[in-house]
């Protein structure tokens, strides 16, 4: 009888010394484990819209496979958690224009994953505007570049700017789940502009975002690396970036070159399907 | 007396076998983490190799398009995800970009007599090192456009580079696509994915007739010539090239001698040349 109750005892804290420290580690490793694996399909994914845009073939279409969530570990379901992914088409504008409010090119639509966790901090991952970024307890991290690049060429001292624009078309819907969904991307159309821009005339750029410090923070480092100098309000060097909000209430970053010698534009318009 | 006795049996036998049950499931959990170990650090290295001919096909993209402006992204997972239940270890990785001569250079030479003259060359290279908690192992390096696959002192050509044959009635043409590195070397070393930026910075192409008694020589300067050497004489016997007439190669005279493929009795070489940077 007694070594009954002993044995139970030592069952017990045995069984107590699981449930309160490696279930919740495991369900942790599991949850990031998840978050990690869906991370890495959405930067596959981006490869291969770049990819896409690059080739120019109309019509191509690449899939890829998302897991939203994790059915979590045997018998106790711990590290079990849930996801959602969808394609918001009114998201993510951005626009180039010039100073005088004539639109040259602008694009829209972002593929948002947002994850419904139980150990781990909740997390974001946002493709928009060619970026990716993954937010987490409020703050963002750009884990791929958008194609932008501005350039000042020593030897004729010109400056160039590039700019990939695309457009993410899909129905609104939104999934949510555990389940691993497949996401098909299909180029619709793809076409290269170059504008030559007159002695004096501004280039502005916007976008539209909630990670808008992301853009200013990336965008303002290109142009600096690109050898361009920022205005300082008083004197008009070459650029000058701006944040605010918009009449809509959106937060916006929005960058002003004053002397650039030619724009080439990349516009390129995406199908997403998620099935 | 009798029903303590018997009581204390059940007791003590409970005990034994649930000693024997933990002891037979604590064995199991370890040596199945082990296989299973094994199975994860296998499955990343496809992984890495598998990111690595992405990378390739961006580059090809790039190249085929001419585009100069458009960067286009890609993802090399460092390690492995580890499994919690198992207490596995999680293996991780060194991504290393070399793009001095210092990795891989190779140069293509026209030959004529006995004097050769430069017509073009490319260098450098993209290694993984993996650091692998339970299998032995893998590095691959991307050399030219080809993945060169090396475990404990061996080496080979996991994927070819894109060179053709085209046969005619007394000769043949090389055809193919060499992909060389530029920029500043960097290396990185950890667990987790990371997002490797591909651009195109210069095309050049090699167009060139060979005359009858002349050939085209390429020099390997390469820390895997092994691999390179058994790859061309593999390629010369596939494309039915005669080993002696057609093609020669020419081994290493030391440790870190070049490697030398003559091309013979080649009528035509037709290379298309990228020089590609890429940027974590």
């Amino acid at each position: 009888m007694v070594s009954l109750i002993m044995i139970a005892g030592i069952v017990i804290s045995l069984l107590g010394m699981i449930f309160a420290t490696y279930l919740p580690a495991w369900g942790k490793d599991n949850e990031a484990q998840t978050l990690e694996s869906t991370m890495g399909s959405f930067m596959d994914l981006k490869a291969g819209m770049d990819t896409l845009a690059v080739g120019g073939d109309e019509g191509t279409s690449l899939t890829t496979a998302i897991a939203l969530g994790s059915e979590g570990g045997p018998m106790f379901g711990f590290g079990r958690m849930t996801g959602s992914i969808q394609v918001d088409p009114a998201k993510g504008m951005m626009r180039l224009g010039d100073g005088s409010g004539i639109v040259m090119a602008q694009s829209r639509g972002i593929l948002e994953y947002s994850s419904r966790n139980i150990n781990v901090e909740d997390q974001t991952i946002t493709l928009e505007g060619g970026a990716l970024i993954r937010e987490q307890s409020g703050a963002s991290v750009l884990k791929g570049n958008p194609n932008f690049l501005v350039r000042r060429y020593r030897n004729t001292g010109e400056t160039k700017m590039f700019v990939h624009m695309p457009t993410l078309e899909g129905s609104g819907q939104s999934f949510a789940g555990t389940s691993t969904y497949l996401v098909s991307t299909t180029l619709v159309s793809v076409e290269t502009t170059e504008y030559e821009m007159g002695i004096g005339t501004e280039t502005v750029f916007r976008i539209t975002s909630e990670h808008h410090d992301i853009w200013s923070t990336h965008i303002w480092s290109q142009v600096i690396a690109g050898g361009l100098v920022e205005s300082d309000g008083v004197s008009d060097n070459d650029f000058l970036t701006a944040t605010g909000v918009d009449a809509n209430g959106d937060d916006y970053f929005e960058i002003t070159f004053y002397d650039l010698d030619s724009v080439s534009i990349k516009s390129s318009v995406y199908q997403i399907n998620i099935n | 007396m009798m029903k303590n006795r018997r009581g204390d049996a059940v007791m003590v036998t409970s005990t034994l076998l649930l000693s024997l049950m933990l002891s037979a499931g604590a064995t199991m959990l370890l040596d199945y983490g082990e296989i299973k170990g094994k199975e994860e650090d296998m499955l990343h290295v496809a992984d890495v190799e598998s990111s690595m001919l992405k990378a390739r096909s961006a580059m090809m993209m790039l190249q085929q398009n001419g585009d100069m402006d458009m960067v286009v992204s890609t993802r090399i997972t460092m390690g492995t995800y580890g499994n919690p239940y198992l207490a596995m270890g999680r293996s991780s990785g060194t991504l290393n970009y070399d793009p001095g001569y210092s990795g891989f250079g190779m140069g293509i030479y026209y030959q004529t007599g006995g004097s050769r003259t430069f017509l073009n060359g490319i260098r450098g290279q993209l290694t993984f090192e993996s650091n692998n908690y339970y299998y032995r192992d893998q590095n691959l390096i991307f050399q030219s456009g080809s993945v060169i696959r090396e475990e404990e002192t061996t080496s080979m050509i996991a994927w070819d580079p894109s060179f053709e044959v085209y046969r005619g009635e007394n000769s043949w043409s090389l055809k193919g696509g060499l992909y060389g590195l530029s920029g500043s070397r960097w290396e990185i070393t950890g667990i987790d994915s990371v997002s490797i930026s591909i651009s195109l910075e210069g095309i050049s192409r090699v167009e060139r007739t060979v005359e009858s008694g002349d050939s085209i020589v390429l020099v390997y300067d390469a820390e895997y010539t092994d691999a390179w050497e058994s790859w061309w004489s593999s390629f010369a016997r596939v494309q039915g090239l005669d080993p002696v007439n057609d093609i020669s190669i020419t081994r290493p005279s030391g440790p870190t001698g070049p490697l030398e493929v003559e091309l013979i009795t080649l009528s035509s070489f037709i290379v298309n040349i990228a020089e590609m940077e890429l940027i974590i």
